[in-house]
């Protein structure tokens, strides 16, 4: 199989001077605006406040950039400080990378004059197959594919993670302004309109935190989960649920109080999680009117109809606030409609890409998608999965201390590092999966803080042997038996790894029966932590490290199967949450992520790509974002042939 | 002897040796067929002998190899799957799974369908009518769809799909055996039994069931195939074999999208499948021959 080396893409990629800067001068940006948020004194007379940078494609009324800047002005000095020192490390940078830049932008040019020349075909129709449709339109509803399609389509996020950088950029939400550690002013963008030309304003964000609140009236039963808010709206109502209160205080600004500091609240409240309806759209139309028949957003397209179980159309917004900048973000999109088509089966998308019906299709198995790879006709692209990072939980709840009469096996960290020195990770990256994928250490190392060089430091590698001698001193030393719990219909990879896994596991003397479950009953199943045994799950691919954390380690957290009360893992979760500072945020996420491996708290398993497939006149820059991420659909060129 | 009379015989000779060759033919014709379905049952009962080794052993740096006579290693003589796991050894287990699902599905079937079809069609009144107001409900439904609500229900498992099956097939029986025992038991020598005072579970036992014995053999040969493609289906669509049981249908199903890259992957299990369904189906056609008088005649 070819090396796609999709995680290293970006080591070998060759960056522009200009993407360069402003890759860096946003990353410094955000850094010091997360770092203003946690430093927000006390002293309420004394603001901080933080202004994120504005972007240039952004329009501004005169008179409310004038009286913006009287408000924040402070904010304004310190983000030229971090601009300046921005600029600085952009120009160190280009200095070590001076002998590239002359390439890098020709590239770049070459790019634009493609555009110029009309070989990117605006006008085009994209046709775009996905393997399974959804029962609604509305992103606070429902979390299947086409709402994936749908949320990052139609609707936006009040702000967007660098796909890169992870590092928070300013969508919606302009600026989060610290009045002090518990109380902030939520700045929203001007200037901004719906796809029906009217404003986005203060209110509108105000009436999506409390929408996705109110889940009793709205969320009754998710789709695909006993969970009473479903599996999207759990996510979005624990962001909002880390609020006191929040109230409109003018049509630009919201003000909002939290119960306590929460370094995590802007990742996981504003990005991705809280897509953004129009107030007054929903209140004329209701519900079941955005759900079913026609949802309306400020996304870069614009919704025009869909025939459920068939397929959807949208064109490109024309207003859309953001021009093209080459990110993978949410930007104007290049082509003009977007057709998307439900194909169930992967060789189905394929034949319809083969046929030219369809010009792109993602989110397949990569040993499927790969020997396209071999054909002029197609490119084949691979990215992190929607869920990149598989692992095991041992559970380790008080309800399985003792199984039969017998202590729990896995409340003895031997034979958890018997059952991670069990797993022969290169095989499965080498043999199933494309071959660049790596081992898991636990969330998805695109999180922010995630300590890379510090967890791969400590890999617990492939030791069948010395496993079987951890099982024998932890008195098991003919083996045991347990079940391992997997989900059978949420990520074609699951139940293959897990075969593997099982076979290994046994090899040293840990003897699995598998138990299926499909997802509608897995993740129930899950949360009521009274099986014994073992569950297969997977991380998110969301930025914001406190997603994964919050309900798979936090001791309270739905998924928190494996729990060890006698490490100190929960104080340095809650103590990361609360670090307000950034660096010292990072410090002891790094902290509690190798506390976590090194207690083998989990059996970390590996990363997990997806593909795409994508005829020869179709450009599809995605560099190392998920394939399925936000903003990635409108990055797409259709070449003109 | 009269020319008319000699005629006649020789006809009747020409006939008889005509019917005799076309029965031979017949005869002959099941053979292969019969074959193939010892061959099944010789793979279900000794596949560790036959296919030594683990189904579901893994190999994945050989992942996706081809069957040894197409270029493949010698050591997977029928290649290997999308994980690395020998197809012959999987589908010798399969037939095992198979079996298994017919020696259990098939007689209980058909014990229990006999037993409903005796009782409803020798009491033809309410408790008859009940029981095949039942029966035709359930055959009313769509059998897959309620195969695959019950999978969904139980769980995969191969109890379950055995459990499935029982429940899904022996209404078939008891349609059939009720037909019968409602027209034997207007016969003369059931009524006589009645007028001497014969009870009814004697007259069940020992008039009506030898009676309809050709029936019940013939219709269990002919579920033989239904039921193994059921538990294929079943397991195809998820609902049947767990995950890391060997069976034709779960093969196929984990097969499907290797269908343009590993031909292999899908066309052994699937051919194992056809041609023990297709052979089954020719077995129970000739046995149904075989046995009924009326059939037989025609021959």
């Amino acid at each position: 199989m070819t090396k796609r080396s999709y995680w290293n893409r970006m080591s070998h990629r060759r960056l522009s001077r200009r993407t360069l800067m402003r890759a860096s001068a946003r990353a410094g940006v955000g850094a010091t605006g997360l770092a203003l948020v946690g430093c927000g004194s006390d002293d309420d007379d004394q603001q901080a406040a933080v202004q994120v940078q504005q972007q240039d494609d952004q329009p501004q009324p005169a008179a409310q950039q004038q009286a913006q800047q009287q408000q924040q002005q402070q904010a304004v000095q310190q983000e030229q400080q971090a601009e300046q020192q921005a600029q600085q490390a952009v120009q160190q940078e280009e200095q070590a990378q001076q002998g590239t830049v002359e390439a890098i932008e020709r590239e770049e040019s070459d790019e634009d004059q493609q555009a110029a020349a009309g070989e990117i075909d605006t006008e085009a129709t994209l046709n775009v197959a996905i393997g399974r449709y959804t029962a609604g339109l509305d992103p606070h509803r429902s979390g299947s594919q086409t709402n994936y399609v749908n949320s990052s389509t139609t609707f936006e996020s009040g702000m967007s993670n660098h796909p890169e950088t992870a590092a928070l950029e300013p969508n919606l939400v302009q600026a989060i302004e610290v009045v002090d550690p518990t109380n902030l002013n939520f700045i929203v963008a001007q200037g901004i309109t719906f796809h029906n030309g009217t404003p986005y304003t203060a209110h509108d964000l105000a009436f999506n935190m409390e929408r996705v609140s109110s889940v009793a009236e709205y969320h009754q039963g998710g789709e695909s989960s006993d969970h009473p808010n479903g599996w999207a709206s759990a996510r979005q109502t624990f962001g909002t649920q880390n609020f006191v209160n929040w109230s409109v205080t003018d049509d630009y600004t919201m003000a909002a109080e939290t119960p306590a500091p929460n370094a995590s609240l802007a990742g996981s409240v504003m990005s991705g999680a809280l897509r953004h309806h129009s107030k007054a759209y929903v209140e004329e139309h209701g519900d079941a009117y955005v759900d079913t028949v026609h949802p309306m957003g400020t996304g870069p397209f614009s919704f025009v109809e869909h025939s459920p179980d068939v397929g959807a159309k949208w064109v490109r917004y024309e207003d859309y606030h953001r021009g093209r900048d080459g990110l993978v973000l949410p930007r104007l999109p290049w082509y003009k409609e977007l057709n998307i088509w439900l194909r169930p089966e992967p060789l189905a998308q394929l034949a319809g890409i083969e046929a030219g019906e369809i010009d792109a299709t993602f989110n397949l198995p990569t040993d499927v998608a790969a020997p396209y790879a071999d054909d002029d006709r197609f490119k084949v692209l691979y990215g992190p999965a929607s869920n990149p990072t598989h692992y095991i939980m041992f559970n380790t709840h008080d309800t399985v201390a003792e199984v039969d009469g017998v202590p729990n096996p896995f409340l003895d960290i031997r034979v958890r590092e018997a059952a991670n020195l069990a797993i022969n990770r290169e095989a499965i990256i080498e043999g199933l999966l494309t071959g660049t994928e790596g081992p898991a250490y636990g969330p998805y190392r695109g999180t922010i803080g995630y300590p890379k060089e510090a967890l791969e430091s400590r890999y617990h590698g492939y030791d069948p042997e010395r496993a079987k001698q951890l099982l024998a001193e932890a008195g098991f030393p003919d083996g045991l038996d347990v079940d391992l719990h997997i989900v059978t219909d949420f990520q074609p990879t699951v139940p293959v790894i897990a075969l593997v896994v099982q076979q290994d596991l046994e090899a040293v003397g840990i003897r699995t029966t598998i138990k299926e479950y499909l997802s509608s009953e897995y993740f129930a199943t899950v949360r009521t932590f009274e099986n014994p045994g073992l569950f297969y799950f997977f991380t998110n691919s969301i930025a914001e490290p406190d997603t994964v954390l919050n309900s798979g380690v936090e001791e309270s957290g739905f998924y928190a199967v494996s729990v060890y009360p006698e490490t100190d893992i929960q104080e340095l979760y809650e103590a990361q949450r609360a670090a307000l500072d950034p660096a010292e945020r990072a410090r002891l996420l790094e902290d509690m992520y190798v506390t976590f491996y090194e207690n083998y708290s989990w059996i970390f398993l590996t990363e997990v790509s997806s593909a795409a497939v994508v005829g020869a006149n179709v450009n599809w820059p995605v560099g190392s974002a998920e394939l399925r991420g936000e903003g990635s659909l409108s990055a797409i060129q259709k070449l003109n042939t | 002897m009269s020319a008319r009379s000699q005629v006649a015989t020789g006809l009747s000779e020409r006939r008889w040796r005509g019917r005799t060759l076309r029965l031979r033919r017949r005869h002959l014709l099941v053979v292969p067929p019969l074959l193939v379905m010892l061959t099944f049952v010789v793979f279900g009962i000794f596949a560790d002998l036959i296919a030594p080794g683990d189904p579901g052993d893994i190999d994945v740096i050989n992942r996706l190899s081809p069957p040894a006579f197409d270029g493949g290693l010698s050591q997977y003589p029928l290649g290997t799957d999308h994980i690395g796991r020998d197809i012959w050894v999987r589908i010798v287990h399969g037939a095992r799974v198979s079996m298994i699902v017919v020696a259990i599905v098939v007689p209980g079937a058909a014990l229990f369908g006999t037993a409903v079809g005796l009782v409803a069609g020798w009491r033809s009144g309410r408790l008859g009518s009940l029981l095949m107001r039942y029966v035709d409900v359930q055959l009313a439904l769509p059998a897959i769809l309620f195969a695959v609500l019950l999978g969904a229900i139980l769980g995969p498992s191969l109890r379950n799909v055995i459990l499935i099956l029982l429940i899904w097939t022996w209404t078939a029986y008891a349609r059939l055996i009720r037909a019968e025992v409602l027209s034997l038991k207007e016969r003369e020598f059931v009524l006589a039994s009645r007028a001497a005072g014969a009870s009814n579970l004697w007259i069940m036992r020992k008039q009506l069931l030898p009676n309809v014995f050709n029936t019940i053999v013939v219709v269990m040969t002919l579920e033989i195939p239904i039921v193994i493609v059921a538990e294929a289906a079943l397991s195809f669509l998820g609902v049947g074999t767990p995950v890391e049981q060997a069976s034709w249908g779960r093969m196929i199903t984990e097969a499907r999208n290797y269908l343009t890259q590993a031909w292999w992957v899908i066309w052994m299990p699937g051919l194992a499948l056809m041609l023990v369904a297709l052979c089954g189906n020719l077995v129970g056609d000739w046995l149904r021959d075989l046995l009924d008088p009326r059939l037989r005649n025609l021959g």
